[in-house]
């Protein structure tokens, strides 16, 4: 090849080729005479909760010339003020509580008389003697205080920020109540027990499959899907795969697209249609009689911040046009044959983590156990999980599920508190270099079959032999 | 009886100088430089005369008016 | 010892020493009045470094021992032994061990760091003695860093450690033994502060920490300077849960990156037991080599295959082996066009044929990291280069500013009429500015070969230029006529005579051309015959790009030429074209603009376009063609410049081979400091001065203001308040010390007896209180005192954050808002400007007159003739300044102050008496860098029309800066000791920085930051520099040219300082860049992008997607990510909420909340990224992350203002819509948000 050698070509920008799959041949069929016994099982699902279906009330600017800024602000303090509402609805639940007023009338109590304040916590600090709380009510403002030998005062280790919380006490006059004790909304200790079902009918629960990254493991989500088409082991499993009614995605469903600096290299599929297109494909073999609650994750084309009503609708189009798939919001709260499921993608565990002692990501289910016990989904502002503005508090959780779903660490842990069966659901992705970096170690590939008649697990299936990585 | 060449022993002198100077340098000269250069050992004229002759001969050629380089 | 000044320099320094203790004096008698903290001028003096160290961190009388041990030990081995020193209690009984150790490690790393950077101070937060209570309970020393001690430079923060280690050792305690937990839980602070906080410059692996844990034997700790919560929680012993920034930047920058030099101060200072760095180093040394020796033996081996077989059969062109060694070499360097920020343009691509094109030299506008282009060449690239302009550039070094120099080429540019020139001047360029269609060469940088010392850049083939044939042209006449002549300077009549018969040209042309080679040039045909009769390369100017095009092309342009009609001419016997008229052919056109060849189109009678090469272009064109006398062939292996040389008499050399790449950095600043909001007076008003702090409004309401302040109690007749005089009977007061617990005051001597301890309860006293203070009383009473009256406004500050709370005299704020003049944290008034580095100057450009000047003591020029012109150039005193014209405004303003404040308030005559800014040439300031803590004295003799601070390099040094875009700040040397008070600095970390608290008086080269030492100091660089450039040599090999370390501890580090390129007028060029001209971020970006589609080494696409990938994305997304996490704000006092409060009001104050991040700001860089991935091919992947960020944008807000019915089209021009449209075949009719 002859030429002048001009010193440098700067170099080109990469061609863009699709090089690669979107699974559009990927088609299997149920086994040949595998038995469905759910196909003969009526549908009974109802979605009970869903932020698409929560009308939010419109703030209205005082004057025409109502500042973007100030009605920004308006709906952001109407959204605390519709969680303490709602919490106090949920503390009064508790009969051990009574003789609530509010902040701003403590200036008129007996300080021998003991009352109870129910607030958001605005901050907490440990003292030489006890630990410190500032609580806020729709009246004001007020230092709370509990002596560190008061066995009550260890719930300042489950408290996070902004979450509301009742204090039982007296008010010293200085500006200070003394508490004794400390009320977390909580769920009851017992739950009321529901009608057996007839036939067992199973759920799969899925999320974080991150369709699109160079570390999905599409050869055991694959596998998976064979394995729904009656590719089965052993008859343990033919009899789970022939009674799964139900499967539920809790969000991130695909890798997305600038969701990190530097994704662009670590994406097999650089393209969000293609992303769903991908992820539709791969779903069009789930067998026709299961139907799929699919919800979104912040990896997903879908609102950044939290509710996320669902998906947009442009992008994840292939993905509403599957038949068997009925789309949910994060969080939403599904009734399968009377059992109340509560899904959500789980951002707030990551800020559970980080407020709390002895939290971490390898361990979610206690992260979601201190949101449970807080009632909400991601009671911290300002940290990790960004907020919509919403005159609504959507993320409390009004009514006690007999089963929590969360996503989001990529690590499946289970655990059953007062009768609500807790459970991170785990991924589809490999190790990713961000998460060696920080040294998280996903459990991809699982998946968790819950009976739904007590909405407990029935048996984790692994796949993980067939994701490379791990 | 006698040759003509040898009658001038002194041209051929100044002959061998000019291009013995013009071989060292190796580059075309300006006709003054080469004057100036042999006239302290060699009369003008018959410097002139020699770059005349050597011209002539093919020895040496003008690559520009006043300048001389050995071919 | 020899005598390190000339007369003349010592006479300068002594003149300065006299105004330096006139000033003194006056400051004295002020301050001695008691009006101010402290009865003292409060800014000590220092001649030397050890004169900096003791004011700096003590103890009292180390300067003069540090003087003696450095003299004995050198710098290095002398800290240590000052060490020695000082835990042998050689100066005083310091009480503690901790308190020796502290004393010891300041001092020494103090003496490391010239004594200038306030890292000793401010950069070691504690030293103190722990146990290993988690191992053998053995007592070890740990030191506590701070973020400031970023500011000491790597090799200080390694050198910290080395010398703790000495420390330790000398007290006799034992090793630091980290657990595991220590280890691990600093390998994840490194991963977590690079990832989290700032990108370290060195970023360990995991391994490398541990290894550094394990083995140095102090524990390396810190202060928690981030709120970034680590996983290895409650590690004994370390008291944050939070990221040390201090401790992770000294282990990560400092001991591991720096690990090379380490080893050499360790061997030469013997510190024992670190061999393991060593190792280190060795271990890494080999690795590389390792790497290379297996990248370079893979390449010889594929290589090695060819050559066997056709070994002795290739012959390649000079030109073309020299491009190959040189791709083999040197890689185009990408990393400066990672990040372009919208509308600050990419000026030329990586190593691009058409960008800067690389020239070896030194302006006198230069020193280190500058580079000077031709003020045309900043014209014609739309202005976004000023004078000062920062750039971010692909070599020598990552940074430089731009300072002009008219002697290099500047752009060859395209116009819109099809005509192509050269703008060489910067008339030309203003007349063609707005005619510009592309830029074809960008034009010359002048980069000083210091820069690839410092750098240590590998030299690339340098271009032909001027100064280079001129040498060569030299060289011939020696070689040929054995006549010596000498290049840029006067040579013997004898001589050029001589010569100029020989070569029959004018003697005076000669002479002119010898002395000023960049400006003077022979006509093309004497060009030629020079080259002809010489055997010299053709002159660089009438040089073409020949080989920008390949040799195919050359052979078409021959082909078309040849059908041409070409008007001869004659000169001696040598033809030459005169004119040269082609057919309009665009493929033959585009080659001649590629060659750089100015040309024009004329229409002819027919009607019809033609191409005309005019003289001496014409003539430049086809002389290497050989007029067309022999036929150019394309030849394999050879370049254009080769095949000519092949085949004509007159040879060329390449002009072209060296490019450099370049973008904008940070945009020139000039400007005077005001606090925000702007202060000018330190005086607490609270919140009862508005939201402007307005102490005179305030008085006018009648408010009382409560607030955070110093009383003073006079010992007479008991009056109280935050004056130091007493009002009522002029006695000096004394501090009150305060019990907040018990609300009593103490007067300072019964709390010192106290021990500052309140006797009741025992709480430490403060030397403040919340107080009452009426505004009113204490105004009028300023006012009475200094009779000033009428003025608008005086705006103090809200609350104070100095330890003491001392406010400032009311008055100095009067006399402040009556000059308009504003007051800085520490009580000195200041301007800010960016460092251009100067080394010589003619009167004329800084409008000061010869006589003037010959007073300060320039009675020469530089080369040594008498000063008599405006015009003549003249080598600038190391500490003498040339401000701009803004600071000499504001600066004459603050000398009206001073004068007032001397006269009015100190009742002392008036100092400076300046009525015009000429007025303050010869008075004093004082420069000084943020970051640091010594200022260093500076003459004003004159000012300039730029936006930048002329100064010379040593003066930068300095104050250890580097000219890579840095700002300083100068400020009247009277204001600084009048009104300056470490009481004022505020309490928190690096409150010491950024203030004057010792003053340099006298500036020695070798106490300078030693990038300096690089520098160049000659007129030209030799033959030998050009053909060691060929050779791709290391800098390190090139010993014959002089820099300023080669003159280091002689007179002449001071003077004889010379400069290769002159240019007509330091202050020519663009005064502010277009950045700063232009408005939002689309007319920003779209100017940006104009420029880049008009320089032909840019890919605006390339520019398109890096800025939205680099600047708008990471802004968007960041934008959205902290509105959804945002903080609220009370307008009225300022608290900040973590969410808003429920009530919708302050519950403080019952002020209105606002958002912190607007709406619009997430929105507000949208248009312009939509507006880039409409118009420029983006990755499809891009162009999706603007519309689904669009989208996210959109669908945050859908329950606050839901969407308005959009009025639907039935085609949308919407960028996110076309694509839905295309990728779904549906559109929604909805996406578009604009
Ligand atoms: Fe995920
Ligand atoms: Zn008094
Ligand atoms: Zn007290
Ligand atoms: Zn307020």
């Amino acid at each position: 090849d002859y030429g002048v050698p001009i010193a440098y070509v700067g170099d080109e920008v990469p061609e863009e080729e699709k090089s690669y799959s979107v699974y559009s041949d990927f088609k299997i069929s149920p086994v040949e005479g595998f038995h469905y016994r759910a196909k003969e099982i009526s549908d009974d699902y109802e979605v009970v909760f869903d932020v698409k279906n929560v009308k939010f009330a419109l703030p209205k600017a005082k004057n025409a010339a109502g500042k973007e800024g100030d009605i920004i602000i308006k709906v952001y303090s109407d959204y605390f003020r519709s969680r303490l509402r709602k919490m106090r609805r949920i503390l009064r639940e508790n009969p051990e509580i009574g003789g609530v007023i509010d902040i701003a009338k403590l200036g008129y109590v007996r300080g021998e008389d003991e009352v109870t304040i129910i607030g958001l916590v605005n901050s907490k600090k440990e003292t030489a003697r006890g630990f410190m709380f500032e609580v806020e009510d729709n009246t004001g403002v007020i230092k709370v205080f509990i002596n560190r030998n008061n066995e009550e005062s260890q719930k300042f280790f489950q408290i996070m920020p902004d979450a509301v919380v009742a204090f039982r006490g007296r008010y010293s006059g200085r500006g200070i109540f003394f508490a004794n004790r400390i009320y977390l909304p909580d769920v009851p200790k017992f739950k009321r027990e529901k009608p057996p079902l007839e036939e067992k009918v199973y759920a799969v629960l899925l999320s974080d499959i991150h369709v699109g990254s160079n570390k999905f493991c599409e050869k055991a989500f694959m596998r998976f899907l064979e394995w729904l088409n009656g590719d089965v082991n052993n008859r343990a499993e033919e009899e789970f795969v022939s009674r799964i009614k139900y499967m539920i995605i809790a969000g991130d469903v695909v890798d997305g697209i600038g969701i990190y600096p530097g994704q662009y290299n670590e994406l097999a599929i650089p393209d969000i249609f293609d992303q769903y297109e991908a992820l539709a494909n791969l779903l069009s073999n789930v067998p026709q009689h299961i139907t799929m609650f699919i919800g979104p994750g912040n990896h997903d084309a879908a609102r950044t911040a939290l509710p996320q009503p669902g998906f947009y609708e442009e992008y994840a189009r292939p993905l509403l046009e599957l038949k068997n798939a009925v789309i949910i919001s994060n969080p939403a709260v599904i009734r399968l044959h009377g059992r109340d499921f509560l899904i959500a993608h789980g951002r707030g565990i990551e800020d559970v983590v980080t407020a709390l002692p002895n939290r971490s990501h390898h361990r979610p289910a206690e992260a979601m156990l201190d949101l449970l016990k807080l009632r909400h989904l991601a009671p911290t502002f300002g940290e990790k999980v960004p907020i919509a503005p919403d005159s609504e508090d959507t993320l409390v959780i009004e009514s006690v599920p007999d089963l929590f779903q969360a996503g989001h660490v990529h690590v499946m842990q289970y655990k059953i508190y007062n009768g609500v069966f807790l459970i991170n659901t785990g991924t589809w992705q490999a190790q990713t270099e961000f998460q060696k970096m920080v040294n998280i170690v996903p459990t991809p590939a699982r998946v968790p079959i819950i009976d739904i008649e007590t909405a407990r697990l029935r048996a984790v299936i692994r796949f993980d032999q067939y994701c490379e990585g791990v | 009886e006698e040759e003509p060449k040898v009658e001038n022993p002194e041209l051929e002198k100044a002959k061998k100088a000019v291009l013995e100077l013009l071989r060292e340098k190796g580059k075309a000269l300006s006709h003054k430089f080469i004057v100036k250069k042999l006239s302290k050992e060699i009369d003008e004229e018959l410097i002139e005369e020699a770059i005349t002759q050597l011209l002539a001969e093919g020895e040496i050629y003008e690559p520009e008016i006043g300048y001389y380089e050995p071919l | 010892m020899a005598e390190i000044y000339s007369p003349e320099m010592k006479a300068y320094f002594e003149s300065l020493q006299r105004e330096i203790d006139r000033a003194y004096e006056v400051a004295r008698k002020a301050r001695e009045q008691g009006k101010d903290p402290s009865l003292e001028v409060e800014v000590p003096q220092a001649t030397d470094m050890a004169g900096r160290v003791e004011s700096l961190v003590g103890p009292k009388g180390v300067a003069e021992r540090i003087r003696e041990l450095v003299k004995e030990y050198g710098k290095e081995l002398a800290a240590l032994k000052v060490v020695d020193e000082i835990i042998e209690g050689k100066f005083g009984d310091l009480g503690s061990k901790e308190k020796y150790a502290e004393q010891a490690v300041r001092t020494a790393l103090a003496i490391l760091t010239e004594g200038i950077v306030s890292a000793p101070l401010e950069g070691i937060a504690d030293v103190k003695i722990k146990r290993n209570s988690w191992d053998d309970n053995s007592e070890y020393l740990a030191l506590y860093y701070a973020g400031p001690i970023r500011s000491s430079g790597g090799t200080a923060q390694a050198l910290s450690v080395l010398v703790g280690d000495y420390v330790r050792k000398k007290l006799g305690l034992d090793r630091f033994k980290p657990s595991e937990k220590h280890i691990e839980r600093m390998v994840e602070e490194i991963d977590l502060y690079h990832r989290a906080v700032t990108r370290l410059q060195y970023h360990p692996e995991a391994d490398e920490v541990r290894l550094a844990m394990r083995n140095i034997p102090i524990e390396i700790t810190g202060e928690e300077t981030d709120k970034v919560e680590v996983s290895h929680r409650d590690v004994p012993g370390v008291e944050t849960n939070h990221l040390r920034g201090g401790a992770i930047l000294v282990l990560a920058e400092g001991v591991l990156q720096k690990a090379k030099k380490l080893v050499k101060y360790i061997d030469k200072m013997g510190v024992e037991g670190w061999d393991w760095i060593k190792e280190f180093v060795e271990a890494k040394e080999k690795g590389k080599a390792e790497k290379e020796e297996k990248k370079s033996s893979g390449e010889s081996r594929a290589e090695g295959a060819r050559p066997e077989e056709v070994k002795e059969k290739i012959e390649k062109g000079f030109y073309y082996e020299l491009y190959e060694r040189f791709k083999a070499n040197i890689a185009p360097n990408k990393k400066y066009t990672k990040e372009i920020i919208g509308g600050r343009p990419l000026f030329a691509e990586p190593s691009k044929n058409g960008g800067f094109r690389l020239r070896y030299g030194r302006s006198r506008v230069s020193g280190f990291a500058t580079w000077s282009v031709n003020p045309a060449t900043m014209l014609v690239l739309d202005e976004f280069i000023a004078i000062g302009t920062q750039m971010k550039t692909e070599r020598p070094g990552k940074g430089c500013i731009v300072t002009p120099a008219t002697t290099v080429e500047g752009p060859i540019v395209r116009l819109k009429d099809g005509s192509v020139i050269r703008v060489d001047d910067y008339e030309t360029a203003l007349r063609v500015r707005d005619q510009l269609d592309e830029i074809l060469y960008v034009g010359d940088a002048l980069v000083n070969f210091g820069d690839f010392v410092e750098n240590n850049q590998t030299l690339l083939p340098a271009n032909y230029v001027e100064e280079w044939w001129i040498q060569e042209l030299v060289n011939a006449i020696a070689e040929t006529y054995e006549v010596e002549l000498k290049p840029f300077s006067d040579n013997p009549r004898g001589a050029i005579e001589e010569a100029a018969e020989y070569l029959e040209v004018d003697p005076d042309f000669l002479e002119d051309l010898l002395k000023d080679p960049l400006r003077v040039r022979p006509s093309v045909e004497v060009a030629v015959h020079l080259s002809k009769v010489l055997d010299i390369p053709l002159h660089p100017y009438y040089t073409l790009y020949w080989n920008t095009l390949k040799p195919e092309e050359v052979e078409e342009l021959q082909r078309a030429l040849v059908n041409a009609q070409i008007e001869r001419d004659e000169f001696r016997g040598i033809k030459f074209a005169r004119k040269v008229v082609l057919e309009n052919d665009p493929k033959i056109k585009r080659y001649l603009e590629l060659l750089g060849l100015p040309h024009r189109l004329e229409r002819t009678e027919g009607r019809k376009k033609v191409i005309v090469i005019d003289y001496p272009w014409s003539a430049a064109l086809l002389t290497p063609l050989g007029n067309l006398e022999w036929e150019f062939r394309a030849k394999p292996f050879f370049t254009v410049i080769d095949i000519i040389n092949e085949n004509n008499r007159i040879k060329l050399r390449d002009r072209g081979i060296s490019w450099i790449g370049a973008r904008m950095g940070r945009p020139e600043k000039a400007k005077e400091r005001k606090m925000k909001p702007p202060v000018q007076v330190l005086f607490p008003i609270g919140l009862a001065g508005g939201s402007s702090r307005d102490i005179k409004k305030a008085a006018e309401e009648g408010k009382v203001a409560s607030v955070e302040i110093a009383f003073f109690k006079c010992p007479e007749c008991g009056h109280t308040g935050p004056e130091h005089i007493c009002p009522r009977c002029g006695t000096r007061k004394g501090l009150l010390w305060h019990c907040a617990k018990c609300n009593v005051d103490y007067p300072e001597n019964e709390a010192e007896s106290f021990d500052f301890h309140c006797p009741k309860c025992g709480t430490e006293l403060k030397p403040y209180a919340r107080r009452t203070i009426k505004p009113s009383e204490l105004l009028r009473r300023a006012m009475e005192n200094v009779k000033v009256y009428g003025i608008d406004k005086l705006k103090g500050v809200q609350g104070m954050t100095s330890g003491y709370k001392m406010a400032e005299p009311l008055e100095k704020g009067l006399l402040r808002a009556k000059n308009d003049v504003y007051v800085f944290k520490d009580g000195t008034i200041r301007f800010d400007a960016t460092d251009a580095p100067i080394t010589h100057f003619k009167p004329r450009e800084i409008g000061t007159s010869v006589e003037k000047l010959r007073e300060l003591g320039y009675t020469h020029d530089f080369e040594g003739k008498p000063l008599e012109r405006d015009d003549q150039i003249l080598e600038l005193k190391v500490q003498d300044v040339i401000l701009p014209y803004e600071a000499g405004r504001y600066l004459l303003k603050v000398a009206r102050f001073i004068d007032d404040l001397l006269e009015k308030f100190y009742g002392l005559p008036r100092f400076y008496n300046a009525e015009k800014m000429e007025d303050l040439v010869g008075h004093l300031v004082i420069g000084l860098a943020p970051h640091t803590s010594a200022g260093i004295i500076g003459r004003i003799i004159g000012f300039s029309d730029v936006l930048v601070g002329y100064a010379h390099p040593y003066y930068h040094a300095a104050k250890r800066r580097n000219c890579d875009g840095d700002e300083d700040s100068v400020m009247l040397l009277m204001d600084a000791l009048l009104n300056f008070s470490r009481y004022y600095l505020p309490e928190k970390r690096g409150g010491k920085m950024d203030a004057p608290l010792v003053v340099t008086t006298r500036l020695d080269p070798r106490e300078v930051d030693s990038e300096v030492h690089n520098m160049d100091v000659v007129r030209y660089y030799p033959l030998e520099f050009y053909s060691a450039t060929y050779e791709m040599k290391s800098p390190k090999e090139i010993k014959f040219i002089e820099r300023v370390e080669d003159r280091l501890g002689r007179p002449e580090m001071y003077e004889g300082l010379k400069f290769t390129h002159d240019t007509d007028d330091i202050g020519l060029g663009p005064k502010m860049s277009l950045y700063k001209q232009l408005g939002d971020m689309v007319e920003k970006v779209e100017r940006q992008l104009a420029l880049a589609e008009r320089i032909r080494a840019v890919d605006e696409h390339h520019v398109a997607e890096t800025i939205i990938n680099s600047h708008l994305v990471p802004d968007l997304r960041g934008n959205l990510r902290s509105f959804t996490r945002q903080e609220f704000r009370c307008v009225k006092c300022n608290t900040k909420y973590r969410r808003p409060p429920l009530t919708g009001k302050c519950p403080k104050c019952g002020g209105k909340n606002v958002l912190t991040v607007s709406k619009g700001a997430i929105e507000k860089y949208l248009p312009t990224a939509k507006m880039l991935v409409t118009k420029y091919n983006v990755l499809d992947y891009t162009r999706q992350r603007i519309c689904l960020t669009e989208k996210d944008i959109k669908s945050l807000f859908e329950n606050v203002f839901p969407e308005r019915q959009r009025t639907l089209m039935g085609f949308s021009a919407d960028v996110c819509e076309k694509m839905i449209k295309a990728r779904t075949g549906k559109s929604n009719g909805r996406n578009g948000y604009l």
